[in-house]
């Protein structure tokens, strides 16, 4: 049951971004953007997933207090008192009404009011609301925004496009406009960051299950930004070769953006770490860590960073493996590209870990 | 091209299995693993933010349930009161609570009430803050049975994951530069 929630949350962001990334591209005329034919009952299917899908934490907080004072009252009170289970009810509402919108073909500025509201409620929800609420809800709102209309984008270029006519076209104004997104994202993604993590116990997190999974989030983006520069740059070059498709490229570019996408989901099922030693001390280290450092961590106040000759010799093949996907650019081998973002995501997080010394 | 991403998505869904439970516990009185030494009427939670209504607590005593008189959430707080004040012995408070973000969330706090000096203290100093999952027994034996085995496991650990790693480099560098015929 609890590796379900995570994969509810991931499925989530991504019905997310198809939604948005198609009301985003019917502001963009025709000849700026290659052909895209997305099936309506794709989109149709994307607003009932996210009821469904919105659906899990609810399921787990009734499950959990049902025990204690009866289903019928645990789903009342969860969907009535709680604030996801109000945020729940109006993205129902909200994705039914966008349902009937996009059945019926109604104007897109009416389908982007109900998502804008959808958001809103998403951010609602957040725990950095339930932390400070309008700075969290906005903050959480806007991030999750950004993401989805970048990645919303990317996904139906990437797999929904028939062909590439109009594709440095599309790339004017799409590689400004990423450049755009990604810095409104970082800064979002720090300010957030901030309401749950001390900057100067980010390296002690890194022995919490959610610091395992923050950590991670962080190293993955860097692919994705290889990817972006990819797309965004060389394949400017490139396309002056008749015989170049630069569409598996996309692709590979959005799946390493739905791997962050996952690390993201399992961590928002994770306790933040608000203060490190206690956390450690309640609720224990990650497993995980205590596995790879071989050691039990019971306090993390001695923690520091110590290179090691296999640590740094794996972040020196984490390299290795970001120089390698840009060469299987030139080699045009794009699916050698995705296995190699793996590698330096797993390389460089094995070096950092692998260099903490208790 | 289909294999490759079922090994991806295998590991990606064996990552949870990495984290484990929530806290957001800040502090408590009494604390986990206190001795109190005066009345105790009330045992206040208080959480990093604001808990949701159905959040609650119970007060165990020797497996027994000792009933409550009354447990409010208020505000970041859970507080829980009994009719008389505490008598000796050990005692551990189970609480579960949920966020305003929703996430439930378990604990158990154990402590001791010694009002008269004489008694030794005896269940202090064994407990620490333990979640529920876990039993300190098993941690004990984990805890020797890997100060052992550290002398050396650690440096091994590194070398064949250093090795892994280095191996799937040189595949992916073979696979690249392949030739195709």
């Amino acid at each position: 049951m609890g590796f379900l929630i995570p994969i509810a949350e991931f499925c989530n962001y991504l019905l997310y971004s198809i939604l948005v990334g198609h009301v985003a591209l019917q502001f963009v005329p025709e000849t700026n953007k290659p052909k895209i034919n997305i099936p309506i009952p794709v989109l149709l299917l994307s607003t009932l997933g996210i009821i469904i899908f919105s659906l899990g934490p609810i399921v787990q907080t009734v499950s959990y207090f049902q025990g204690g004072v009866g289903l019928p009252l645990a789903i009342k009170s969860v969907l009535l008192d709680f604030q996801v289970g109000k945020a729940w009810m109006f993205i129902g509402f909200m994705a039914t009404f966008l349902y009937l919108a996009i059945l019926l073909k109604v104007s897109k500025y009416v389908q982007t009011i109900l998502l804008l509201l959808m958001i809103l409620a998403v951010g609602y929800s957040s725990h950095s609301a339930s932390l400070s609420f309008w700075p969290g809800l906005l903050s959480h709102s806007t991030h999750f925004l950004i993401i989805t209309l970048w990645t919303g984008t990317l996904i139906h270029v990437a797999w929904f496009s028939k062909e590439w006519s109009n594709w440095s076209k599309f790339l004017r104004w799409f590689t400004p406009f990423a450049v755009f997104c990604i810095i409104i994202i970082i800064i979002s993604g720090i300010y957030l960051m901030l309401f749950v993590v001390e900057p100067r116990e980010y390296i002690q997190t890194w022995v919490l299950p959610y610091g395992q999974m923050l950590l991670l989030k962080h190293i993955s983006i860097v692919p994705v930004l290889v990817f972006a520069l990819i797309n965004g740059v060389l394949s400017r070059k490139a396309l002056k070769l008749p015989s170049f498709n630069p569409k598996p490229w996309v692709k590979a570019e959005s799946i390493i953006l739905l791997i962050v996408f996952y690390f993201t989901a399992v961590m928002g099922t994770l306790s933040p770490p608000h203060e490190v030693e206690f956390t450690v001390k309640s609720e224990g280290a990650s497993k995980w860590v205590e596995l790879l450092l071989g050691e039990n961590i019971l306090s993390t106040l001695q923690l520091h960073i110590v290179p090691s000759f296999q640590s740094g010799l794996l972040i020196i093949v984490a390299i290795l493996f970001l120089v390698l996907i840009l060469i299987s650019f030139k080699r045009v081998k794009p699916i050698l590209g995705v296995v190699f973002s793996v590698g330096f995501i797993v390389a460089l997080y094995l070096g950092l870990i692998l260099s903490i010394a208790i | 091209m289909k294999k490759l991403l079922f090994i991806l998505v295998g590991m990606l869904v064996m990552l949870p299995s990495i984290a484990s439970a929530h806290t957001e516990l800040t502090t408590s009185n009494p604390t986990s693993g206190q001795v109190v030494k005066e009345d105790l009427k009330e045992i206040v939670l208080t959480y990093e933010g604001k808990i949701e209504s159905l959040s609650t607590m119970t007060l165990v005593k020797d497996g027994k349930e000792i009933p409550l008189v009354s447990v409010t959430p208020n505000d970041n707080q859970l507080i829980g009161t009994v009719s008389t004040a505490l008598e000796n012995g050990t005692y551990s408070v189970q609480w579960s609570i949920a966020g305003e973000d929703g996430h439930p969330i378990s604990g158990e706090i154990p402590f001791t009430v010694q009002k008269v000096v004489k008694e030794e203290p005896k269940a202090e100093t064994k407990q620490p803050v333990t979640p529920k999952k876990e039993e300190p027994k098993k941690e004990n034996t984990n805890q020797q049975k890997t100060k052992n085995e550290s002398t050396d496991s650690p440096l091994n650990m590194k070398n064949i994951i250093l090795g892994v790693v280095v191996l799937i480099l040189i595949i992916g560098v073979f696979l690249l530069f392949r030739r195709k015929r």
